[in-house]
């Protein structure tokens, strides 16, 4: 798997 | 020991590279990855409907860790709620300011009416007042500086801005500040002052070549406006520091035919800059005098042709808008009007939730006083920040959702009771196959460069 983009918490979402 | 059971989440979404790669996307956890030809039918596999179950591969382990695939204890209607409760944190604000609402401009299709000039000595010392009342509790501030054209109110600009970076220094708040500006005013020096005032984000329109541009976006008054913003992006060009400018193209009817001979020109101009970003957007009915008379494209046409020209402009070494990519992202196509720490600020005071609607009633939620505080109307507030999902089984079945969270655009659903969807979501896969390649091209750049 490569990651592009990664996975954030809703919390570093907003 | 009952074994784990893990099941594909309800918020992916899948596309193909072009080298046949898998390209995953979840919108709840923003995360984007792709797998090799040889990882995909694993991948394939365990995403089906039934899930995988027991202890997980190399290959498969990396895809909870992502959000790809969720243990089936998880209640993902949760997740979605919870996201969206999240932006009534009060640490962060969104300030979207006019220090202007005049134009030097008269564009065909603009939706504005201009009705006074600068803001008021006493509007701007409510302004300063109200973030510095704010500084104690806040860790993150952005403000748009949006008009009229503010490039009109450079000197306002300046005032406000220093006031605001005493008080984010003071409090050690993290802060952004971005432009939508014609460009016309932006020469140099004054771009260098906006750097120096954190402004490093701007939106400026150019709508094709010359003729184009110039047949649709020209000064109040009548006269030509493409030399003048093309000469102050090529000085621009030259100043070596951190910004980014999204020059958005406005398509309809009249320039559709242009567009691809006017990213041949940009690409020649600003190619291989990752500062320089193309935006493309059709052109809608937002409200103007000559809504009647505009060309609009075809909602079809349009939806199809918004991604052939990123694509266009991606292959002539234009980079597309960050903010495509940051619309995808968990919250990240919420409109400023439905948050509830978000408000625009008029010349006058007058404070607004939507930018496109400001003769509506609905719309005047309330006052800034001179001494900071904000007179508000809750009632109309409420109106704009609790429309959306909740009330939508369609957008709660949606793999988007924690993107938009039903609530793109509220006026388009205030106004018409119909469902917003984006742009991006309504071309998910290309969108995800774009990022694919921008990122595939920045890091064979990367490689050329370190070689």
């Amino acid at each position: 798997m490569r990651v592009l983009k990664p996975a954030v918490s809703p919390q570093q979402a907003t | 020991m009952e074994t784990k059971r893990w099941l594909p989440s309800r918020y992916n979404a899948m596309s193909q590279a072009d080298n046949g790669e898998l390209i995953l996307y979840n919108s709840y956890s923003g995360a984007i990855a792709s797998f090799t030809v040889d990882e995909k039918p694993i991948v394939m596999s365990a995403l089906k409907r039934d899930g995988v179950s027991g202890e997980l591969s190399e290959t498969l382990q990396p895809l909870v860790e992502s959000g790809f695939l969720v243990g089936d204890d998880v209640d993902e209607d949760a997740r979605a709620r919870f996201l969206h409760q999240s932006l009534h944190r009060t640490d962060t604000m969104h300030l979207i300011v006019m220090p202007t609402e005049a134009c030097n401009f008269r564009c065909t299709y603009c939706y504005q009416t201009f009705p006074q000039g600068n803001m008021k000595p006493e509007i701007r010392e409510g302004v300063k007042q109200f973030i510095a009342q704010k500084g104690n509790s806040l860790q993150h501030l952005s403000i748009s500086w949006f008009g009229g054209e503010p490039m009109l109110a450079f000197d306002v600009i300046g005032e406000l801005s220093e006031s605001i970076l005493d008080t984010v220094a003071e409090h050690n708040i993290s802060y952004s500040a971005e432009m939508t500006t014609n460009g016309y005013y932006l020469t140099p020096d004054k771009f260098r002052s906006l750097l120096s005032w954190n402004v490093r984000r701007f939106m400026i329109t150019l709508d094709g070549m010359k003729e184009f541009h110039d047949s649709r976006r020209f000064l109040a008054g009548g006269g030509e406006t493409f030399d003048t913003i093309v000469g102050n992006l090529k000085a621009i060009k030259e100043i070596d520091e951190e910004f980014e400018i999204y020059i958005r193209i406005n398509f309809d009817e009249d320039n559709l035919g242009n567009v691809q001979p006017f990213l041949d020109y940009l690409g020649e101009q600003f190619g291989h800059d990752t500062r320089f970003q193309t935006f493309c957007r059709p052109v809608g009915r937002w409200g103007g005098e000559n809504d009647e008379d505009l060309p609009i494209c075809d909602h079809r046409v349009a939806e199809t042709k918004i991604w052939e020209f990123t694509e266009y402009g991606l292959d002539k070494g234009l980079g597309m808008s960050s903010i495509i990519e940051s619309a995808i992202m968990p919250s990240g196509s919420v409109c400023y009007a439905a948050k509830p720490h978000s408000f625009v600020i008029g010349a006058d005071g007058q404070l607004y939730k939507c930018t496109c609607s400001f003769n509506e009633e609905f719309n005047h939620v309330g006052h800034l006083l001179p001494d900071g505080t904000m007179d508000i109307d809750y009632d109309k507030v409420a109106f704009w920040v609790t429309g959306g999902e909740d009330k939508d089984t369609g957008c709660q079945a949606c793999f988007f959702r924690p993107a938009c969270q039903g609530n793109h655009c509220p006026l388009y659903r205030i106004r018409t009771g119909k469902r917003p969807c984006t742009f991006e979501k309504k071309k998910i896969k290309q969108v995800l196959r774009l990022i694919w390649k921008q990122n595939t091209k920045l890091e064979d750049l990367e490689a050329i460069e370190r070689s």
